[in-house]
C-alpha cells in the first residue's frame, strides 16, 4: 500500500511567518480580506480547535 | 427486519476486497481500547427523491458504477423520513448536540413536493430536543426554483444551495435536461429570486464542480454575478483506476484552474466566501477546515437513502460500487450504530487515517490528505494519497506563499 510517488513529498514547503512576537494580530484582525477574516474564523474556533467537516456550505462559515 | 444479516455479511465481504483499508485492516475495537472516541452526527443528508429532472455527465449518482438508485423508492415514503427525523432526534438528545443540520438533497429534492418537504420539517422541528437547533438546507440544481417555491422554502426556513457551473455555455455543456437542453436559464432565474433581499437569509451558496477546460477568472465572475453567500468549487470525484478527466502526468490543471481564481479573488475587500480558499487560509493559521476536500477535520455527516438505508457520502459512490454502504437502516438501527462502521470511522481519524506518504509530507496538516473518495485505489482501499495530491500540493504552496508575504508585511514595524 501507500505505493505512490508524490514528488511533492521531497519538496521543502516554506513555514508561515513566525509571528510569535509581533503586534500582527490587530492588523489582520481589523481587515476585511479573506486573510483578516480567515484570522477571525481561527480565533473564534479556539473552544473548538478541530472543527467538524459539514455537507453544506451556509452552515459553515 | 434484523440489519446485520447475510446481505450485511455479503456487503462487507465485497467492501473488504474492494477496500482493504479500512473494512479488513482498521480495528475499530483497538482504536476504542486506545481511547478514540467518534465524533457524533451532525448533518444528515436525507435523500427525499432519488431521481433527476437534469441528466448532468459527471453525475457521480447516476454515472458512476454503483448504480444503487435503480432498486430505491424514487420518492421517501413517509415512515422513512419519519423514522429519520426520531432517530436524529434521539441522537442529538444522547450526545446533548447544540445544533444539527438536515440537508434535503436528490437526485433532486423539490420533486418530493413542497407538502411533503414542509411536513418533514415540521416533524424535525418538532421532535428535536429543546435544546438542540435544527437547521434545515437543500442542495438542488434550481430549475424547480420559481417565486413560490422560493416564497415557501424562506417561510419554512430552508436554507438554499444550488449548484452552477459558471458562464451559461459552460454550465449547458453538462447540465442538461434529458432532452438535452440546457439548464442555465432557469438556474439564473432561480438565483436572481433567491438574491433578492427577501429571500437573502435563505440563500445558501452555489456548488461548482472544476473544470480545467474552462476560463477561471470568467467562472469566477459568471458565478460572483449571482452575488453568493458562498461558493463551493469542487473537485470532480475521482480515484487512480478514475483519474480526474483532466489529469495528465506532469501536470496540475485544477491547481492551475484554482490559483488563477485564487489570484483574482485573494485581497479584494470583503471577497464573496469561497469555502476552500477560507479553509486553507484557515488551516494555514493553524484552524480547521470544514469541508472534506482539506484539512483533518472529522467527517460528521450521515446519508439516509430514499429506502431508509444509512450511508455514508455519495461521493464514495465514485470509488467502487456500495463503497458508501453500511448495512444499517434508519428505522431499525441507531445512528451511533453507524459511528462502529469502519468507513464512518475512518474519515474520522485524521492524520491516523493517512498513508505513510501523507505523514512525511510537510503539507499534510493542511491538505489533510485531501477528500476521502479521492484516495480510493482498487483492492488496498483509501489509504493512499489522493489522485489530486499534486494538485493540492501546488495550490496550498502558492496560498501559502501569498499569506506569508502578507503576513510580513504586516508584521513590519512602521516606518517613522
Amino acid at each position: 500500500m501507500d505505493a505512490a510517488n508524490t514528488s511533492g513529498a521531497a519538496v521543502t514547503w516554506a513555514p508561515l511567518v513566525d509571528l510569535a512576537d509581533r503586534p500582527v494580530l490587530e492588523v489582520i484582525q481589523g481587515g476585511d480580506d479573506a486573510l483578516a477574516r480567515a484570522a477571525r474564523r481561527v480565533i473564534g474556533a479556539l473552544d473548538d480547535p478541530d472543527g467538524i467537516i459539514s455537507a453544506f456550505q451556509s452552515f459553515t462559515s | 427486519m434484523p440489519s446485520a444479516g447475510g446481505s450485511t455479511m455479503a456487503l462487507r465481504q465485497a467492501q473488504q476486497a474492494a477496500a482493504a483499508w479500512p473494512y479488513a485492516e482498521l480495528d475499530p475495537q483497538r482504536l476504542h481500547a486506545a481511547g478514540w472516541r467518534p465524533t457524533p452526527v451532525r448533518d444528515l443528508i436525507l435523500k427525499i427523491h432519488q431521481r433527476c429532472n437534469l441528466a448532468c455527465d459527471y453525475c457521480y449518482v447516476y454515472e458512476s458504477s454503483d448504480q444503487s438508485w435503480r432498486d430505491r423508492p424514487a420518492v421517501m415514503p413517509d415512515h422513512v423520513w419519519q423514522a429519520a427525523a426520531d432517530n436524529l432526534a434521539r441522537h442529538a438528545e444522547t450526545h446533548h448536540l447544540s445544533h444539527v443540520r438536515v440537508i434535503l438533497h436528490g437526485g433532486e429534492p423539490l420533486l418530493c413536493g413542497l407538502d411533503r418537504i414542509e411536513r418533514l420539517v415540521g416533524r424535525l422541528r418538532a421532535r428535536m430536543p429543546p435544546a438542540t437547533r435544527t437547521l434545515v438546507g437543500m442542495q438542488t440544481n434550481g430549475v424547480l426554483l420559481t417565486r413560490p417555491v422560493v416564497t415557501r422554502l424562506r417561510e419554512l426556513d430552508i436554507a438554499v444551495g444550488v449548484s452552477v457551473d459558471g458562464t451559461e455555455a459552460d454550465h449547458d455543456r453538462h447540465r442538461r435536461t434529458h432532452a438535452g437542453r440546457g439548464s442555465h436559464a432557469a438556474v439564473a432565474r432561480a438565483l436572481d429570486l433567491l438574491r433578492e433581499p427577501a429571500n437573502r437569509s435563505v440563500y445558501a451558496g452555489i456548488l461548482t464542480t472544476v473544470s480545467p477546460d474552462t476560463d477561471p477568472v470568467g467562472t469566477f465572475e459568471a458565478l460572483s454575478a449571482f452575488t453568493p453567500p458562498t461558493i463551493d468549487f469542487l473537485l470532480p470525484h475521482a480515484n487512480t483506476s478514475a483519474p480526474p478527466p483532466h489529469a495528465r502526468p506532469g501536470t496540475t490543471p485544477y491547481a492551475d484552474w484554482l490559483i488563477a481564481v485564487f489570484d483574482h479573488w485573494y485581497g479584494r475587500r470583503e471577497p464573496v466566501r469561497i469555502r476552500l480558499f477560507d479553509d486553507i487560509l484557515a488551516l494555514l493559521l493553524g484552524g480547521a477546515g470544514s469541508s472534506e476536500q482539506v484539512g483533518l477535520s472529522p467527517a460528521g455527516m450521515l446519508v439516509v437513502e430514499s429506502d431508509g438505508a444509512l450511508e455514508q457520502v455519495d461521493a464514495l459512490k465514485s470509488a467502487y460500487p456500495g463503497a458508501a454502504a453500511t448495512g444499517l437502516d434508519v428505522r431499525h438501527d441507531e445512528l451511533d450504530a453507524a459511528l462502529a462502521d469502519p468507513g464512518v470511522i475512518a474519515r474520522q481519524l485524521g492524520l491516523r487515517a493517512l498513508s505513510a506518504t501523507c505523514l512525511s509530507c510537510p503539507v499534510v496538516p493542511v491538505c489533510g490528505g485531501g477528500h476521502y473518495a479521492h484516495r480510493y485505489r482498487p483492492g488496498t482501499g483509501f489509504r493512499h494519497p489522493s489522485v489530486y495530491c499534486e494538485d493540492l500540493r501546488r495550490l496550498i504552496d502558492h496560498v501559502s506563499a501569498r499569506v506569508a508575504a502578507d503576513l510580513r508585511r504586516a508584521a513590519a514595524p512602521e516606518k517613522p
